[in-house]
């Protein structure tokens, strides 16, 4: 498997329930990630207790540098409830994790409504508020279509896949 | 196989409305190229959500009824529910500059966009739109 030309990514889901990636990187002072290491398995907020209430992941996050890449669990996103529950992940990552560099790799994504446009426009406001950056990326054509229907590709940056869209930060 | 036309009478529930977008869905990809398919889908979806939502505010006891078919060259489709209804012309432009942030809005331009025909009916209540096979759109 080659080696990632960027810095090691720790993938994590988000624990909605503390706002904290369940598997933020902890390295002894001075030590720094070495490149190549695999990644960590991933650890989803549903097996981490079992008192807590089950609560389906719906992003996985990774940091690349100080950039938190986003990836969609799943492949339609339309569902209100999963809709408002994926803004509230999102949104979590600026206003709790105050992460200033965001990218949404929609890789995972065949189908999305309107109603999600309007998270990605909230998350793109919130991110501005706090002088931070906020990039697409890996969008099929059919949404990619969608965006310039709306206009939305004015709105927002949108860079054809991961490796472009993490040199744009 | 997909009944190529059928009929459906759901309650203003958002689970039910994914069932009948299954059902059109399956009906249509039987026929029509991906990126077709890929539209009506898309209006459809946005139709059925803007009848629950906005048509029918949410309220589950108030009903949401369609039809569609699939003919050899298009397919058709409506949807009517128990609103107030509403006049299409009032629907400010999303892709306006001083709409362009505003979260919510964008469903009728798609559904415009991406359907052959889109026309309104008994106030708006009833959305009636096709899309032909192979089309321009």
């Amino acid at each position: 498997m080659p080696c990632p030309q960027f810095a090691q990514k720790q993938r994590g889901a988000l624990d909605t329930e503390s706002g904290k990636l369940d598997n933020q990187p902890q390295y002894p002072s001075g030590e720094q990630p070495t490149l190549c290491r695999p990644r960590r398995p991933f650890l989803s907020s549903e097996t981490r207790g079992m008192s807590q209430q089950p609560r389906r992941r719906r992003l996985e996050v990774e940091d690349s540098g100080d950039v938190a890449v986003v990836q969609f669990v799943d492949k339609k996103i339309l569902d209100e409830q999963n809709i408002q529950m994926i803004g509230d992940d999102l949104f979590r990552l600026v206003d709790e994790l105050g992460r200033r560099k965001i990218l949404l790799n929609f890789g995972n994504v065949e189908f999305l409504s309107s109603a999600a446009l309007g998270k990605l426009i909230t998350m793109n406001r919130k991110v501005q508020a706090v002088r931070g950056k906020l990039v697409l990326c890996n969008i099929s054509r059919e949404i990619r279509e969608v965006f310039e229907i709306t206009k939305l590709d004015k709105l927002f940056t949108i860079l054809p896949d991961e490796q472009a869209a993490l040199q744009s930060f | 196989m997909s009944d190529p036309a059928g009929e459906f009478d759901i309650p203003s529930d958002l689970d039910e409305a994914r069932r009948v977008q299954a059902t059109i869905e399956a009906v249509v990809k039987t026929a029509f190229e991906e990126h077709e398919a890929f539209a009506v889908k898309m209006a459809v979806e946005e139709a059925l959500v803007n009848a629950i939502k906005h048509g029918n505010q949410m309220e589950y006891e108030k009903r949401v009824r369609g039809t569609y078919a699939l003919g050899a060259e298009r397919f058709d489709v409506r949807i009517t529910d128990e609103g107030p209804g509403f006049n299409p012309d009032d629907v400010p432009d999303p892709t306006a500059p001083e709409n362009l942030e505003r979260p919510c809005g964008r469903g009728l331009l798609l559904i415009r966009y991406y359907m052959t025909s889109v026309s309104f009916q008994d106030n708006g209540r009833t959305i009636v739109m096709h899309k032909l096979r192979n089309g321009s759109k």
